[in-house]
């Protein structure tokens, strides 16, 4: 799969807020009701998606960031 | 200004020794759908989601004040890392607040950058179970730090 990193990191959210969303209904979902299973096999599928997409690869994230601060322990 | 707010509360900075279930919480990601996963995730929290970087500079220039700050990494106009470093030099009090919110790739000056200050990292995707966990750490962090000064 050739993906621009920034479309990979945007189909990447997109799987993460499936996923989130399942998470939210199986809180909500009693344990013996039969639509627990329809969420999960959702989940199943949409972990499956994201093993099929590569790694990220390395990102530019520092724009004018400039050098880190320093930690509080190195004061 | 997209935004997502929970239940409004009659202060604007948080009081010294918070309870850890209702605290003040601030969620920067472009995409809106996460920071409604978060708002339900952390439902028993004040969590106000805005989806630019921008935006959050505006909600903590205005003098409001967040006992954690998840922010993205990736994002249009201002990345995480930029953010952070203008909350260092200008609010250093919320850039210890911040909790990074990665998709577990960025080049070697973001990655020295991540090393080199304290702040925790959380991937996504994430579970509510992990999210949860990492927030109520950071913020019993901050308490006890806030029992120290």
């Amino acid at each position: 799969m050739n993906l621009e990193p920034a479309s990979l990191h945007r189909l990447k959210n997109k799987i993460a807020i499936i996923l989130g969303f399942c998470e939210l209904l199986l809180e909500s979902i009693a344990n013996d009701d039969p639509r627990r299973a329809d969420v999960m096999q959702i989940q199943i599928a949409a972990r499956a998606a994201l093993a099929e997409l590569p790694p990220l690869p390395a990102v530019d994230l520092s724009g004018t960031i400039g050098t880190a601060p320093k930690k509080p322990s190195d004061n | 200004m997209n935004e997502i707010t929970g239940p409004m509360e009659d202060t604007s900075t948080r009081a010294p020794g918070f309870p850890l279930e209702r605290a003040r919480v601030l969620v920067v990601d472009d995409d809106e759908m996460i920071g409604m996963i978060v708002h339900r995730v952390l439902k028993a929290h004040h969590v106000t989601a805005v989806t630019s970087a921008q935006d959050a500079l505006a909600h903590i220039a205005s003098g409001e004040r967040f006992d954690a700050v998840l922010c993205d990494l990736m994002m249009p106009g201002m990345t995480g890392l930029e953010f952070h470093r203008i909350l260092c030099e200008q609010y250093p009090d919320q850039a210890s607040a911040v909790i990074f919110l990665t998709g577990g790739a960025f080049d070697n000056a973001a990655g020295a950058y991540l090393a080199a200050i304290p702040n925790a990292q959380l991937t996504k995707p994430f579970d509510a179970v992990t999210l949860r966990a990492q927030v109520d750490a950071h913020l019993a962090a901050r308490r006890a730090m806030d029992g120290l000064s």
